[in-house]
């Protein structure tokens, strides 16, 4: 046995060489430059292709595109609860990934705007993870949330949108597509709303079944965790803006409608009487009163519900003026009112939440499980009618609503994997998908190839961006994020890598939001890399032989 | 009786094994990035919502006070809050863990079944061209990864040939009293042959080889010899004297390789998106519900050692060669 | 001199005996082929691949030569942003290799070393070691691999820690099951007579009775570590920087490859796979003949 000591050295000695062959890098120091000019490695943040398959791949060609300028990258796929912790709280990156969702309540440009802009959002869990500080654009969308006349609010908002193009604390990639095939033979009547796509309360009112079945089957991708009109999870969202109302919906063409609320006054800048409509009631029979209205605004503010709060801090007092006027005083004037709270915060029943969650069994009213007692009650198009774990949740329809559907029920379809997802549309057993998530090139050939299905596609007003840490060298510098624009082309990531199925996003503002958007944001794309190169070296920024970028005399990192 | 002694003396030390993994599990996964506020933020929040959060779930406390909180609540049965459902992580847990058992335990039967009758077959015929194609094959079938042959079975059953369906337990509005009306199904059974043939290509390699090499090694014992002296037929010789004592390794490979088998089910449950016990734990962990994690982890340790208790003691149990320590 | 340089010769002849002993078996020959053809792959993919396994390829016009079937320009067809197959699998040999080899001499030295260790001293010690390989039984694989990268990055370093922090232990109790059966043997009782220390004894002479089956155990561990590292990346959890198989597959999977027909990316990294496995279990077999005689066929 002796002989194998001889076997397994010879067989390890060209092992450890193979290894060592195959890991080492070599670094070569130019000594042409200072040191200490040299910029130092890029840590860039992104998600792993297993969360989000496209963005990921983005990112790879970003890092690429970025390192053409001379810039070294560390880039750093990481699971996303990483990716999160980073943005929001440790924020040690330089750049770094976010994506937002498309949702109705982000359709006014305020919440965007503001929330991923404004200096006083810099802060742990806030949204201007950038870490943007510009008192200018500060100043343009506050006096853009307190101006009431529409054609004063649109130039504000076209000023912060050209600022924002100006910096690019903030780099918009694109607006992935919403996605929503359904099956035109049994089912019509689907509207599309700018941003979402066939995901909106007015599809959902509005569609008419085609033959006997009136059960409109709708596939989601994710499970439903819990059902309760105070958590913001994606899904809860689904179920609760159809068995809650709201005062206002934001309808198809961005701007709110009439819905709980049958219309409004304005009395003065900061007061808002709002008419309910009348002989509403909630789905347990109780009628819907103003006193209903107040009991919501007012248990949040006290209860200072997470997702809702922010909503409804505006708001400095609620009155009930009669059964059916009630009137919203704030504490300044707020033009994306109706848009953001009015649309966001769904009418409670006071009956049954003035005892959540003193008479419950949770410590918080956003933790208590209204389905577990019966009591998911709204006054909404849908009724709560059963939820089975994992594989559905049903909702049968209010007759009695003002915008009461022309089918019998609607069935919220668990569908975890996009192979069963293709498969059941193609049998018929779906009836919509109503935002699909994964890959629209498959989908794209089963609805090409199956008469009885359609495609809707629309683009999200929610976003891709690249963030740059603006809080520290080298992206504090202006001229550093534009060159980085200049080298990310975007057309080329929503043609290639979403394939069509996303449209470059040149302004944080939906382009079809009218009449919001601004088509003049500066598009730095335009410069290209020759472009970026004279523009950073008009500004000091050096290269040495290798190729590597170096600061401007008097900087470092 | 020494056995039974040998068992409760393991049990014992199982049950501080467990204790340690527990703790063990507590600090790795306060390790992990992100917390369930995470889950819950969004533009809409507000500011001072987060510490909000992080005290609903009892997460601002110092690290000690959180760890004898959870021994304490450990020991009264409770395992934590679902970051996502806000409900028992236990309940959700085991729910998902019968689908697993229902996925595995049928697999690792058969393909120790097949890999026992298999394995006699290829000692029994020693040396020949069979033989030697039986070992390939065998090792092919331990050498690809049991999440690529799911991908093949997918692939040309599901979506070249349209037999069987492309995952999930079962159909699209299919319902159900209860899970065992759903098991007795016929669609189920359709849902479940893909991966269940996945799994068992996997498993089937090694009791494969296992039987053919213990057989090898008893048949050249001497008591075998001595049984052909005496005359005995080739075939009872095989069946009798041989094949009781070479089946034990087996028998103990059986009861660890369940064991690994839960914790394997992971790759196939993903791939065919069962919605097991493995899928649980993948999907709760990237989706931040870490006390779903956690009790997923918890429950496939306990498995594990308690399998591994079973395999050693039914090894001294069967074996009366063996010296107990 | 004479003495050292027939000494030289007769190690020599002695490795090439061995050699040829272990490679005598048909299977392990073929292994070894497979095994060299890879390593080639593997050492001078820089030179074999065509492309970069990261390069997108474009035709003349800018467009992204996405979902090319294998033709005479891609050997093995491109996947959905435009990367050529082979060239992937070439580059994929590197991580194989590396996670496999490190992954297999990590756990052979924890589970030889600690393998002697306990079943050499006895005692409180074998007691306490052997808790803790109880423990480390105790804790499931695939998801313990999954926390780790969680918690410590997806890289081929922490991928490989995860792997061997718990493979040892299957190394560490067959090692140790073999020493105590040694333990009671002559030649122990006569070097120990002779004076020598407790870590001679274990080194000098157990240690190269224990080799072949640590070795043994240790060409396992490689296909193991393989195997592990192609879950994991399927997962989600592997390196994202570096190529692997496992990566290419979960690549496939979430482009939906499957339900578009697209075997040219499935297949190959799946049969690659098998094939190195494969070979470290032929090999394997080859040093099972040398290491017991019985199991020879002639």
């Amino acid at each position: 046995m002796k002989r194998f000591y001889g076997v397994t050295w010879v067989g390890m000695l060209p092992c450890l060489v193979l290894v060592f062959l195959m890991t080492v890098c070599t670094t070569v120091w130019a000594e042409d430059m200072p040191k200490e000019r040299l910029v130092r490695t890029l840590r860039f943040i992104a998600y792993s292709p297993g969360e989000e398959k496209n963005i990921a791949e983005a990112h790879k060609f970003i890092a690429s595109q970025v390192k053409k300028l001379g810039f070294q990258i560390d880039f750093k796929p990481t699971l996303r609860s990483g990716v999160l912790q980073n943005m929001w709280f440790t924020r040690n990156f330089d750049l770094g990934t976010l994506w937002l969702t498309g949702r109705p309540t982000r359709v006014d440009p305020n919440m965007i705007l503001y929330k991923l802009y404004h200096s006083d959002q810099d802060r742990p869990g806030g949204y201007n993870w950038a870490g943007y500080h510009n008192p200018e654009y500060d100043r343009t969308v506050d006096a853009s949330a307190t101006a009431m006349d529409q054609e004063e609010r649109k130039k504000l908002i076209w000023k912060c949108q050209e600022i924002a193009g100006r910096d690019v604390p903030i780099l918009t990639l694109v607006h992935q597509m919403n996605l929503s095939p359904y099956n035109n033979k049994k089912w019509s009547g689907f509207v599309n709303m700018v941003g979402n796509g066939l995901k909106n309360a007015w599809s959902w009112t509005q569609a008419k079944p085609l033959t006997d079945d009136k059960t409109l089957v709708v596939g989601y991708h994710h499970d439903v965790g819990v059902l309760n009109p105070l958590t913001a999870h994606e899904m809860n969202l689904m179920v609760c803006r159809v068995v809650y109302d709201s005062l206002v919906k934001v309808g198809p063409d961005g701007h709110p409608k009439p819905w709980l609320a049958e219309s409004w006054k304005y009395l003065s800048p900061t007061e808002v009487e709002f008419y309910l409509r009348k002989g509403h009631k909630f789905h347990d029979g109780m009628p819907v009163t103003a006193r209903d209205v107040k009991f919501t605004f007012d248990y949040i503010l006290t209860k200072k519900t997470p997702y809702h709060y922010d909503a409804c801090k505006i708001i400095k007092e609620t009155k009930v003026i009669d059964d059916h006027t009630v009137r919203v005083i704030l504490h300044h004037p707020f033009a994306p009112l109706l848009g953001h709270t009015g649309e966001q915060v769904f009418i409670l029943p006071e009956h049954i939440w003035k005892d959540v969650p003193e008479k419950t069994n949770v410590d918080k009213a956003w933790m208590w499980v209204p389905t577990a007692e019966g009591k998911l009650i709204g006054s909404g198009f849908l009724k709560f009618a059963h939820w089975r774990k994992g594989d559905e949740v049903r909702l049968e329809v209010n007759k009695e609503h003002f915008f009461a559907p022309k089918y019998e029920a609607r069935i919220l379809k668990i569908v975890p994997s996009p192979e069963a997802m293709l498969g059941r549309l193609e049998k018929g057993e779906l009836d919509i998908v109503a935002d699909y998530p994964y890959d629209g090139v498959a989908l794209k050939k089963l609805c090409d190839a199956e008469p009885n299905l359609s495609l809707t596609m629309e683009p999200s007003v929610g976003w891709y961006e690249l963030a740059f840490n603006c809080r520290k060298a080298p992206m504090d510098d202006v001229v550093v994020r534009r060159a980085i624009a200049a080298v990310i082309p975007r057309d080329v990531i929503a043609k290639n890598i979403w394939k069509g199925f996303a449209v470059p996003a040149y302004s944080p503002t939906h382009p079809m939001l009218k009449p919001w958007y601004n088509p003049d944001v500066i598009r730095w794309e335009k410069l290209g890399l020759k472009g970026a190169k004279e523009m950073l070296a008009k500004a000091g920024y050096e290269w040495d032989s290798e190729g590597r970028i170096y600061y401007p005399k008097g900087k470092t990192n | 009786m020494n056995s039974l002694r040998f068992f409760g003396r393991r049990l014992f030390h199982s049950v501080f094994v467990l204790l340690g993994i527990l703790t063990f599990i507590f600090f790795i996964f306060r390790l992990m990035p992100g917390d369930p506020t995470a889950l819950f933020i969004s533009p809409e929040m507000a500011a001072d919502a987060i510490q909000e959060i992080r005290k609903a779930f009892g997460l601002d406390r110092p690290l000690y006070v959180q760890f004898f909180l959870y021994v304490s609540n450990v020991c009264r049965g409770n395992f934590g809050i679902s970051y996502y459902f806000f409900e028992p992580a236990s309940r959700i847990v085991f729910e998902h863990l019968w689908n697993t058992l229902v996925l595995t335990i049928p697999a690792m039967c058969l393909s120790y079944l097949i890999g026992l009758v298999g394995g006699t077959l290829l000692a029994w015929k020693r040396g020949t061209r069979l033989e030697l194609g039986g070992m390939v094959f065998a090792l092919v079938l331990r050498s690809a990864p049991v999440f690529w042959v799911g991908l093949i079975f997918l692939y040309i059953f599901a979506f070249k040939l349209h037999i069987f369906p492309g995952g999930s337990i079962t159909d699209t509005g299919a319902s159900y009293g209860g899970f065992i009306e759903m098991v007795l199904s016929w669609k189920f059974f359709h849902h479940l042959v893909l991966p269940l043939v996945s799994m068992m290509c996997y498993f089937m390699g090694l009791p494969l080889l296992l039987t053919r090499s213990s057989i090898l090694e008893v048949i050249k014992e001497d008591y075998v010899e001595m049984a052909r002296a005496k005359g005995i037929g080739e075939r009872s010789v095989m069946f009798r004297h041989v094949t009781r004592t070479a089946i034990l390794p087996v028998v103990t490979a059986f009861a660890t390789a369940i064991a690994y088998a839960f914790e394997g089910s992971v790759l196939i449950e993903m791939v065919f998106s069962w919605p097991g016990i493995g899928r649980l734990m993948v999907m709760s962990m990237l989706g931040n519900d870490y006390p779903v994690a956690q009790f997923s982890f918890m429950i496939l340790a306990a498995m594990m050692i308690f399998m591994n208790l079973l395999a050693d003691s039914l090894y001294g149990y069967l074996d009366p060669r063996v010296v107990v320590q | 001199m004479e003495e050292k340089k027939n000494a030289v010769i007769r190690a020599a002849a002695n490795l090439r005996a061995t050699l040829g002993l272990m490679f005598r078996h048909p299977l392990a020959k073929a292994g070894l082929v497979i095994v060299i053809v890879f390593t080639i792959m593997a050492v001078f993919a820089p030179l074999i691949a065509p492309y970069h396994h990261d390069e997108i390829i474009s035709d003349s016009s800018g467009r992204w030569l996405s979902y090319q079937r294998p033709a005479a320009k891609f050997w093995l067809g491109t996947t959905d942003m435009g990367r050529g197959i082979f060239s992937q699998i070439v580059y994929g040999a590197r991580t194989a290799f590396m996670v496999g080899l490190l992954a297999a001499l990590m756990v052979m030295v924890i589970g030889t070393v600690v393998g002697l260790v306990s079943g050499y001293f006895g005692g409180w010690i074998d007691q306490i070691i052997m808790r803790v390989v109880d423990f480390v039984y105790g804790i499931p694989f695939l998801p313990f691999a999954m926390v780790l990268v969680t918690v410590l990055g997806g890289s081929r370093w922490n991928i490989i820690i995860a792997i061997s922090v718990l493979l040892w232990r299957e190394t560490c109790r067959v090692v140790r099951s073999q020493v105590l059966s040694l333990k009671e043997r002559p030649f122990v009782e006569v070097a120990r007579s002779a004076g020598a220390g407790n870590l001679r004894i274990i080194f000098v002479h157990l240690a190269p009775n224990i080799y072949p089956i640590s070795l043994l155990y240790g060409v396992f561990a490689v296909g193991w570590a393989i195997l592990t590292e192609a879950g994991l990346s399927f997962l989600g959890f592997g390196d994202p920087s570096s190529c692997s198989w496992g990566k290419m597959l979960q690549e496939a999977y979430l482009s939906q490859a499957l339900s578009q027909g697209v075997w040219w990316w499935i297949f190959p990294p799946g049969i690659a796979i098998i094939l190195i496995v494969m070979s470290t279990y032929f090999i394997s077999q080859g040093i099972e003949e040398v290491v017991n005689p019985k199991l020879r066929s002639r």
